[in-house]
């Protein structure tokens, strides 16, 4: 996933490895504390947490702030949770002065982006966005919508506003391309 | 719709809905009513007067359109319809404090958000405390929510409660007793009453439904504006008419299939204005009452209608007129026949007319039409299509006159009859000849058909052709000649003549009828031949040429030129049939005597099939001996426990049936076995070639009926076992299901005419395709070829994924080039490009080079892109809704009701998808296919499914460990491990130890709820002797025990670890507890479990019945919500494969397909699936509940899902919006932005409010909106306008 967002990812140690050798290194039942890790990305960082199986509160969530360093450079943390969060501990993580983003452990089972009816996906930069706009004559609510809750716009970090480019493959013509807009 | 001879200057853009203020109402009022007498003496009324003119706008009595009055009320009262508005806000505001509930600092902070919209500063609100906002319906919506306390003061609001509790008379005698009351200054009491009085009428006038007490008043107002008879629909959508007429309709094979033949009696009604001055004069001087001549003439003053004979009229003015003209040959005429379900439901004629006719008439090719065989196969390929899907049995039509000068030309380019041969829909061919006209080209084209030179001449005179056409014949004039082939010379010549001009071009398909149907008289006609004309053989009956494409006429030469070929075809085999003639008889019906005999005994055999389903039904082996009670007992039993097994058996049932009927001597009876060899079966030559009926029709003559169904099932049985009161109850032969071993040409017998059904379900196809409509009416092609919604939303960004409109020709194109320099579509898609490259290998085109046939594809595929303007919607949503309410129509037909269940079927289908699109469907099902060489099993298992027998004994009193109690000994045998169900791969060890450990503890704690229950009668035994009070005790002690198990019951709940896991907590958890154990003794061994139980004091348990139910419950095995699972192939329809490489999305070959298998389950848990991994090819997982797909996927997913199940453009508009929006009118409808299609859907009495609250503004963009006002519709020609050059 990470990768499919453009983070340098390719090298890292954690996420490098096949399957066996990862078992290997982390036994089957891992401590959550050794698979925390930060990716660098142009000019931001993300770090990914995971989180243990007890129930989130708020003395966990400034727990997992306090033990992050270098918070001036980091844009995105990302927490992989199994059980529940408190609706305190939500409120907490909206204060926080970058952007923290919540998965649970279960939607990562499977890369959703893999399936067979998924079409191609590319994120269009500001410019492209300006020029699809003038192309069309339109405005940017005038676009297909894509909820900002939708799977894939969680799977790529999209915020709103900003606008997918979307490559279909079928029998009629081989790649039709259609664009949405998250709202 | 007469002719004016001013210009409008003005039009009507935009609507806009508000409330109007007192004074706005006084200023348009004219009078104050305050008499409740509204008639007079001199028949005058408030509204309208015997008078000349009216003094309010000085017009005459027939042109003033009425004006309104208004009653002053004495007292201020609520209006119902918006009454739950400040209700609202008066719910949310402090009693005490005067002041809303929330927080003042929130309350300006609102007021200031509110502020900043209206000046259209929508940013800087947004920003005001980081809260989105984007319109000022969704403030006051958060604002309005509805709080306990005051957040001021803290202090709480009495409730409010709402009562609505009219009609114009009453209001206005209520007001005029309460002014009354006001002035004789009664009792404040009785003020109080007659203003409730007031309000309760008030009420009543605007909406009966809602006010109570008084239930039989006329209706209100909100009901004249509600439902199919209410103002929208039927006076606002639905138009009045003119220049038409209505009449039977009856077939004339002589006509074109592009005329229509009008009645003398509306040719003299209908007229129209020309402008051609000496044919008007003369047209005026004739009559009224001669034809043609004119009906009417107009100028600014009157209307003048002609008399019937010529008479000198003394008008001399000079002034300008319009004369009415009759209709007459040449004009052209729209007509319609409802149910309007599709394009070609309205179509565009030639009139001619018909003298000393009285019903409309036109070609047999407007209505049904079937498949045809040889020659017009080579033309018109066709199914079970047609345009009116009229027949002549008492249909009317309408038909229309346009009368200006756009209509007219419209009606002759665009929606002519020739014009509509394809289904706009799906590119189908749905114009064709039909019953007679095929059976009369059957044998035309027989080889042994030969035609005299004067036959010759007259067949094709008589199809409107000149002998000119003729050049190769070669016999002597005057000399009787046998030509051979002479199918092949007529079509040829009548080719020539009607393509003449044109190059010519070759074809190649195989025709309809098989070839072994002419077998023995292709024998015959080779000796026929060489005795008479000693030629060359020419290729066989059954195999034609045809290069291009199947509508290789229409698309090279025109529409026009296919409707000349089927209306001179139609005419020559008219002719040739009233030559040749053809009739059945009850030869061509018969069977020969030995066939006839080897039919009776294979039917026969049927009736064994029934023993060995039934048999195989209970598990009884065939050797086994049983008696036929026996039998029917088991039966019972097994049919009363189980709903399902009735399924069961009535598959099996009618697989072996349908397998035994489909083979031996049945599978060519009617081909081999019939007395009338099939080249002269009259009866066989109709259902072959398609002209009538079909091989199913001819089987149930001569040969047997075969199963019939009820519902799609097979004759379901009454609650005593019978399906008819003559059968024997649990009867298991196939006749006592329906099925018929007779046939209609030797009778049947007499119970089973009582199988037939011919009920055919209610269908809600109608109100389908109405959603449909409303919901995709706006949508259509724009310049830049995206499909757009009314406010230029965006839906497809290419109609259709190529911008391909199926029905575009060639012919008509020929100028149109490939823009290159278009930033839109420049150049071919590549799929296509492809597709032209491997087709011009294949071919080996010596003459072309592969450049030119490039460009030859590129100007087809410029020619063929839809036009902008195209209303698609509409055509999505007829796509949808015409077919479902053609197979309702077809359902009441035939009996043979496999249709009806298919038909019911579709309906739910659609109707679960675009409509109702519920959380829970009701038949959801996942599918996934599985990694090579892997194989699994999901499903519940459940104790209940692997007891064999269950048996309790108890030892009543005995003494143990110093207590006197009593033991109960429940034994049960278990099925082997080969007669497990084949789903289950549980071992021996794993059920042993599952029994031992947490069935017993289920068991027991069910018995402790049992229990309980029994506690609650102990109360009064209390007073009874001591012995009872010391038995008292006892129960209480084992109470506390009952509860700490029930406790550890629940903790086991929360172990989700296997079984092995679970054994070794438990075993650890059991020994502090073990003393409260009940059962004392536990043994499994083999096929044998056994357990003991004790119970001390307790009164007398069914322990059977606790156990049964545990066993039901206990699962050995469970995935989720998934049900059930079983081993398909990825050939069914349910499964996505396309091989190792799923980016190619090449199509794997059906034989590939079955080779791999997949997984099937009912209910759906995408986790489960993900969570085997390992062994399932998670890629393909599929689904047919579109809601889980777009949680569990995403938009994009669920749309492809949406396009597997229904359509393209019905995909793309549901979730356009990001979401998974429905089609009625709580889904898309709600959220147009016209509010004359939600006002004319449904509930229009609620939009209305709406708007006029919210002060919205409807730009009259959408088609419903237009036709409302009444302007042109701004989709296909209404996209453009006319305009004059004005020199001033």
């Amino acid at each position: 996933m990470l990768q499919d967002r453009g983070y340098d990812a390719i090298q890292h140690a954690n996420i490098s490895p096949s399957l066996t050798e990862f078992c290997s290194r982390f036994s089957q039942n891992p401590n959550p504390q050794t698979l925390d890790f930060c990716v660098p990305h142009l000019s931001n960082t993300v770090q990914v947490v995971f989180v243990g199986p007890k129930e989130i509160r708020k003395g966990t969530v400034n727990e997992i702030c306090s033990q992050i360093a270098d918070k001036g450079s980091l844009k995105w943390l990302i927490l992989v949770v199994k059980s529940k969060m408190t609706s305190f501990a939500k409120k907490d993580l909206e204060n926080f002065p970058f952007k923290v983003e919540t998965i649970k452990i279960d939607d990562l089972l499977v890369n959703i982006t893999k399936h067979v009816l998924q079409p191609k996906y590319e994120i269009l930069t500001d410019d492209e966005k300006q020029a699809l706009l003038t192309k069309h004559n339109l405005d940017e609510k005038q676009l297909p919508h894509m909820l900002k809750t939708d799977t894939i716009a969680r799977y790529y970090g999209l915020e709103k506003g900003q606008v997918v480019k979307i490559t279909h493959s079928g029998p009629v013509v081989n790649f039709d391309v259609s664009y949405r807009c998250v709202v | 719709m007469v002719l004016s001879t001013e210009g409008a200057t003005n039009s009507v853009e935009v609507v806009a809905f508000s409330f109007l203020t007192d004074d706005e109402i006084r200023r348009s009022s004219r009078v104050k009513i305050t008499n409740p007498i509204l008639i007079f003496n001199l028949s005058c009324t408030y509204f309208t007067c015997l008078e000349l003119s009216c003094k309010s706008c000085g017009q005459t009595t027939k042109h003033c359109p009425d004006h309104f009055g208004h009653i002053e009320l004495v007292s201020p009262v609520y209006n119902p319809l918006t009454f739950n508005i400040p209700s609202n806000i008066l719910q949310r505001t402090c009693f005490s404090c005067h002041h809303f509930q929330s927080l003042r600092k929130e309350v300006d902070i609102r007021a200031f958000q509110l502020e900043l919209i209206m000046k259209g500063d929508i940013i800087m609100a947004k920003n005001l405390e980081s809260i989105i906002t984007e319109k000022s319906n969704s403030v006051l919506r958060k604002f309005l929510t509805k709080k306990h306390k005051c957040q001021e003061c803290g202090a709480e609001n009495p409730r409010i409660s709402k009562p609505t509790f009219g009609w114009f008379y009453m209001v206005l005698q209520c007001n005029i007793s309460l002014g009354d009351a006001h002035l004789n200054k009664s009792d404040p009491s009785k003020v109080l009453s007659w203003w409730m009085d007031l309000q309760q009428s008030v009420n009543m006038l605007f909406d009966n439904k809602t006010a109570s007490g008084k239930r039989d008043v006329a209706t209100g107002i909100c009901r004249l504006l509600e439902k199919k008879e209410g103002i929208f629909r039927q006076k606002m959508m639905g138009k009045m008419v003119y220049f038409a007429c209505r009449s039977v309709i009856s077939p004339d094979p002589y006509l074109a299939v592009n005329e229509i033949g009008i009645p003398p009696y509306f040719a003299l009604r209908l007229s129209v204005t020309p402008w051609n001055v000496v044919k008007l004069r003369n047209a005026i001087l004739n009559g009224a009452e001669s034809h043609p001549s004119a009906s009417h003439y107009a100028d600014k003053v009157s209307i003048v209608k002609l008399p019937p004979k010529g008479k000198e009229i003394s008008d001399h003015e000079f002034e300008g007129k319009v004369v009415y003209r009759h209709l007459k040959d040449g004009d052209v005429v729209l007509a319609n026949r409802q149910p309007t379900l599709h394009k070609p439901s309205i179509m565009a004629h030639i009139v001619r007319v018909l003298k000393g006719e009285k019903t409309v008439r036109m070609h047999y090719a407007n209505c049904r039409v079937t498949t045809v065989n040889n020659f017009f196969v080579l033309f018109f390929p066709l199914r079970d299509l047609c345009t009116y899907n009229a027949d002549f049995d008492g249909d009317e039509i309408n038909v229309h006159f346009p009368q200006d000068e756009i209509s007219r030309a419209e009606a002759y380019n665009i929606v002519n009859a020739n014009n509509q041969y394809v289904k706009p829909t799906s590119g189908d061919p749905i114009r064709a000849l039909i019953q007679d006209h095929i059976v009369s080209a059957a044998l035309l084209t027989k080889k042994d058909t030969f035609l005299s030179y004067e036959e010759f001449n007259q067949l094709l005179y008589s199809s409107g052709v000149s002998m000119a056409g003729l050049g190769s014949f070669y016999g002597k004039h005057g000399q009787k000649v046998f030509m051979s082939n002479s199918e092949s010379e007529m079509f040829l010549a009548l080719l020539y003549y009607i393509t003449r001009g044109s190059p010519s071009f070759t074809v190649e398909k195989n025709a309809k009828i098989p070839s072994n149907f002419f077998k023995t008289r292709i024998r015959k006609g080779k000796r026929y031949t060489q005795d008479t004309s000693k030629k060359k053989e020419k290729p066989d009956e059954d195999k034609l040429l045809i290069y291009k494409n199947d509508l290789v006429l229409q698309e090279l030469y025109g529409s026009n030129v296919a409707g000349n070929l089927l209306s001179a075809l139609s005419r020559l085999f008219t002719t040739f049939l009233q030559m040749h003639g053809f009739t059945c008889g009850v030869d061509d019906l018969m069977l020969t005597e030995g066939k006839d005999v080897e039919r009776m005994n294979q039917l026969n055999s049927c009736e064994i099939i029934g023993n060995s389903v039934h048999r195989e039904f209970i598990r009884v082996k065939n050797s086994d001996n049983i008696d036929s009670v026996t039998l029917q007992l088991n039966i019972e039993k097994k049919i009363r426990s189980n709903g399902e097994a009735t399924l069961t058996s009535d598959r099996k049932m009618t697989n072996k049936l349908n397998s035994t009927t489909s083979s031996g001597i049945l599978k060519e009876l009617l081909s081999e076995g019939i007395l009338q060899p099939s080249g002269k079966n009259c009866i066989s030559l109709m259902t072959t070639s398609g002209a009538k009926g079909s091989m199913v029709n001819f089987q149930q003559i001569s040969s047997h009926l075969g199963q019939q169904e009820l519902e799609g099932k097979r004759v379901p049985r009454m609650v005593s076992g019978k399906t008819l009161p003559c059968f024997p109850p649990w009867d298991c032969s196939p006749r006592a299901g329906g099925f018929i071993i007779d046939r209609f040409l030797t009778a049947l017998h007499p119970q089973e005419y009582y199988f037939f059904d011919t009920a055919v379900k209610t269908s809600r196809s109608g109100y389908l395709q109405r959603c449909l409509m409303k919901n995709l009416e706006c949508l259509k092609v724009c310049y830049d070829h995206t499909v757009r919604d009314a406010d230029g939303s965006i839906i497809q960004f290419h109609y259709g994924e190529d911008g391909v409109d199926n029905k575009e020709l060639v012919y008509s194109n020929y100028c149109r080039q490939l823009d290159r320099s278009s930033p839109y579509i420049n150049k071919l898609p590549d799929a296509l490009e492809g597709k032209a490259e491997k087709f011009s290998k294949q071919r080996n085109l010596g003459s072309m080079e592969h450049a030119d046939f490039v460009r030859l594809i590129e100007h087809k595929y410029v020619s063929c892109l839809t036009q902008p303007g195209e209303p698609v919607g509409v055509l999505a949503s007829q796509s949808v809704g015409e077919p479902a309410t053609q197979m309702t129509e077809r359902g009441e037909e035939s009996s043979y009701s496999k249709s009806n269940s298919k038909m019911s079927f579709l309906l739910i289908v659609l109707t679960k998808i675009l409509m109702a699109a519920a959380r829970d469907i009701k038949t959801p099902f996942m599918t996934c296919p599985l990694r090579h060489e892997k194989s699994i099993n999901l499903k519940k298992i459940t104790v209940a499914d692997i007891i064999k027998s269950m048996k309790v004994s108890v030892v009543p009193v005995t003494v143990l460990g110093g207590q006197i109690c009593s033991i109960y000994k429940l034994v049960m045998k278990l099925y082997k491990s080969k007669q497990y169900p084949e789903y289950t791969d549980i071992t021996l060890e794993d059920w042993e130890e599952t029994l031992r450990v947490n069935f017993v503890r289920d068991s027991e704690d069910a018995h402790d709820n049992g229990s309980e229950s029994e506690k609650k009668g102990q109360s009064n035994d209390e007073d009874d002797d001591g012995v009872v009070v010391e038995d008292t005790e006892g129960n209480e002690d084992l109470g506390s025990d009952a509860q700490k198990r029930k406790l550890q019951g629940t903790d086991e709940v929360d172990y989700e670890d296997g079984p092995e896991e679970e054994t070794h907590d438990e075993k650890k958890k059991s020994e502090p507890t073990k003393r409260y154990d009940w059962a004392i003794f536990v043994e499994a061994k083999g096929m044998h479990f056994e357990i003991h139980f004790r119970f001390t004091g307790e009164p007398h348990i069914l322990l059977t019945q606790i156990v049964q139910r545990t066993a039901k419950k206990f699962c050995l095995q469970n995935f989720g919500k998934v049900g059930e699972c079983k081993a398909i192939t990825c050939k069914e329809s349910g499964v996505i494969y396309y091989g190792k490489d799923d980016r190619k999305g090449d199509e794997i070959s059906a034989f590939e397909k079955e080779e791999i298998p997949a997984l099937q389950t009912s209910g759906v848990h995408f986790k489960t699936f993900w969570e085997l991994e390992d062994d399932l090819d998670v890629r393909y997982i599929y689904s047919n509940n579109v809601l889980a797909m777009l949680n569990a996927y995403g938009v994009e997913a669920a749309r492809e899902t949406i396009i597997r199940e229904v359509q393209n453009l019905n995909a793309d508009f549901m979730t356009h919006s990001g979401g998974y929006c429905l089609m009625n009118r709580t889904g898309s409808i709600a959220d147009s932005t016209s509010l004359f299609i939600k006002m004319c859907f449904e509930t229009a009495a609620k939009f209305i409010v709406e708007a006029a609250y919210h002060g919205q503004v409807d730009n009259l963009e959408t088609p419903s909106a237009r036709i409302c006002i009444g302007l042109p519709v701004k989709m296909g020609t209404g996209c453009h306008d006319l305009i004059q050059k004005l020199e001033i």
